[in-house]
């Protein structure tokens, strides 16, 4: 199990960095010009809010001792996988094209979020080869999207 | 007011055309398929749709999209009164009431009277928005770029404050927004901002890829994995008990008037949404009834008032959207991305210049949300198998689309990329109680605060006062001012007080 408050910590660190981060480039695109505001007007008081409250937000998860709660291993992996699997995608439509990539895709997210089980996959392979079949019609005849 | 009941009636003519028919069809389906799908809600199913929908003609585009969005009020209640499972946040009172009378054998007149609730619900927010929205608009047209800035800020404030119970991290994601929104050429000096050195992001990001990935996976990531519902469980019904039954409408006329009107005026409020209104009908019928002990036990009027109120909530949620191009809800920010892609600018001048779009797009309401009573009862078969329809059979269908859909936007697979970028970060920031309205508001709303911040400050030469020379923008911004900073003074008073006293 993974405990959110440390990740939230975490990320409000993060979010500090990326608050300075913005403002610093806002300070390069200038605060002002000729005309009055430059175009780091806006980008130096986001970032500054950001930064300021991503710091008000460190100092109360660790005075206060908030508890977020856990979120389970599994659930970050599935999330992980299925990014991945959607990356793969990209990469693989480029070799075989998008219709053949989609359904592995499908096949993949159906493998990560379902049951270990053989009635699952005879079902899974004939919904992933239909929906394919309907991806196609609407967004290549239907739209004429050009896929890859 | 009459000019505005004549250019409905043309505007339900126009919306009789095939092709918006069609748009309105198909959303009000995948509505209710969305509506009745647990862990997805109508935020999700706009978003998921957007750069599909976009693809049609524009009228019928946004015709499609909002019928998704008040189809899904209707398709919520299905799961909650067969199985006892909300499709979506706003049916969660339907089950408190809808699931024991289902129990008890009474599922078909459950069904009946949260369908004839919808469409009365439905049928009083659209009678409300048609008045409300064309007068607030024409009084918005005396506003001048201050005052919507000023607007801007109270909005975007009000939905910070009031939509999560964490305000910094409500601000957090709105500062994040603004920033999301600043990517690409400035508007006014034309220099590339946080680019990254990447030509595909000079033009922005366009908002459907962010609304997909933040609403669409996030919500998909986030959503634990549930053993299908069984089906066993699910109550059974006749095809006669759903028609409906005057009778069963006599007995939650009060309800479901009431449910109606605070639905309504609820659901105008940035930040509280469907599901609030629902709680706060259901409270109020339960309070004023003279049967208040059968509340919660099993009454058609436990039924009725929430499931009149979260329809008229979605019509309400809308006036912000049309009236001010103020998005007052995850679900209308899509909306208004959807009205940005196809080149419109919602506000008080979208009434002027494009009166046939507006009253076209109403006019489609109006047939949507008759036809979805027919709809629903032939569908209710259907959305209660949903129920039961496994993850691992959903979620390959829903990326699917999702991945044509944006790489159809412009034939880009950087567009996918970033979209699983952002359902990355929507579901780190949804289980770090980070709302996500907010951030989605921020993207909308930032160029158009920044625009007309920067604007007003040239002309006035960096003279910030200038905020304070109209009457209008002083007033909303000293409620902006009391909204931030009232509740923690009184919070931090009684803390004192109670210490003192102890």
């Amino acid at each position: 199990m993974i405990i959110l408050r440390y990740v939230d910590l975490a990320v409000s660190l993060l979010l500090v960095a990326f608050g300075i981060y913005i403002v610093t480039q806002g300070l390069a695109f200038g605060y002002s010009d000729r005309s009055g505001v430059g175009a780091g007007f806006f980008p130096i008081w986001i970032g500054g809010g950001i930064a300021a409250l991503s710091a008000v937000n460190f100092l109360k998860v660790v005075r206060n001792n908030l508890h977020l709660g856990t979120i389970e291993i599994s659930e970050v992996v599935r999330v992980v996988f299925t990014s991945a699997a959607m990356l793969g995608f990209i990469y693989l439509s480029h070799h075989v094209g998008m219709i053949a990539s989609i359904l592995v895709l499908m096949l993949a997210i159906g493998a990560i979020y379902g049951p270990r089980s053989k009635v699952f996959y005879l079902w899974l392979l004939p919904i992933c080869g239909v929906t394919t079949l309907f991806l196609y019609l609407i967004f290549r005849v239907l739209l004429g999207a050009l896929l890859i | 007011m009459f000019e505005a009941w004549g250019l409905l009636f043309n505007g339900i003519i126009a919306a009789s055309d095939p092709t918006i028919l069609t748009g309105v069809f198909f959303g009000a389906i995948v509505g209710l398929l969305i509506g009745a799908l647990p862990g997805l809600g109508p935020s999700a199913g706009v978003a998921i749709l957007l750069p599909i929908a976009v693809t049609f003609d524009g009228t019928a585009a946004i015709a499609a999209l909002g019928a998704v969005y008040y189809g899904a009020q209707y398709g919520g209640a299905v799961t909650a009164i067969l199985l006892g499972i909300p499709g979506d946040a706003s049916a969660v009172m339907t089950v408190v009431d809808g699931y024991p009378l289902a129990k008890r054998g009474k599922a078909g007149q459950a069904l009946s009277i949260s369908i004839v609730a919808s469409f009365i619900g439905g049928l009083i927010g659209l009678v409300l928005l048609t008045i409300f929205a064309t007068t607030i608009a024409r009084a918005a047209l005396a506003f001048g770029p201050i005052e919507m800035t000023a607007v801007m800020i109270f909005a975007l404030a009000l939905v910070s404050v009031l939509g999560s119970t964490d305000w910094i991290k409500s601000f957090i994601a709105l500062f994040l927004g603004v920033w999301i929104g600043m990517i690409g050429l400035d508007p006014i000096l034309g220099m590339p901002r946080y680019t990254f050195g990447e030509v595909m992001l000079f033009e922005g990001i366009d908002f459907s890829i962010l609304a997909v990935g933040i609403f669409g996976l996030a919500e998909m990531f986030a959503s634990p994995i549930v053993s299908s519902a069984d089906k066993s469980k699910m109550a059974r019904f006749s095809f006669r008990d759903l028609m409906p039954n005057f009778r069963d409408i006599k007995q939650c006329l009060n309800p479901l008037f009431s449910g109606s009107v605070i639905g309504f005026f609820v659901g105008i409020l940035p930040g509280i949404g469907a599901a609030a209104s629902s709680m706060i009908a259901y409270a109020f019928a339960k309070r004023t009834s003279k049967n208040k002990e059968a509340y919660g036990t099993g009454t058609l009027e436990g039924v009725a008032s929430p499931e009149a109120a979260n329809n008229s909530a979605s019509y309400g949620n809308m006036i912000p959207m049309f009236a001010l191009g103020i998005p007052g809800s995850g679900t209308t920010a899509v909306l208004m991305g959807g009205l940005l892609m196809i080149g419109l600018q919602p506000g008080p001048l979208l009434f002027e210049n494009q009166p046939e779009f507006v009253w076209t797009i109403f006019g489609s309401f109006y047939i949507g949300n008759l036809a979805l009573v027919a709809i629903t009862i032939l569908m209710v078969p259907l959305l209660a198998a949903c129920a039961s329809l496994r993850p691992g059979y959903l979620y390959p269908i829903v990326i699917g689309v999702v991945i044509f859909g944006v790489y159809s936007i412009s034939y880009s697979m950087f567009d996918v990329a970033l979209t699983v970028l952002f359902g990355l970060v929507g579901y780190v920031l949804t289980r770090l109680n980070y709302p996500v309205v907010p951030l989605v508001l921020g993207v909308i709303l930032g160029p158009l605060l920044e625009r007309g911040i920067r604007r007003t400050l040239v002309s006035s030469d960096g003279d910030l006062s200038v905020f304070l020379h109209s009457p209008i923008a002083v007033v909303v911004l000293a409620l902006t001012l009391s909204l931030l900073t009232v509740p923690r003074l009184i919070r931090h008073f009684n803390l004192t007080r109670a210490i003192s006293d102890n």
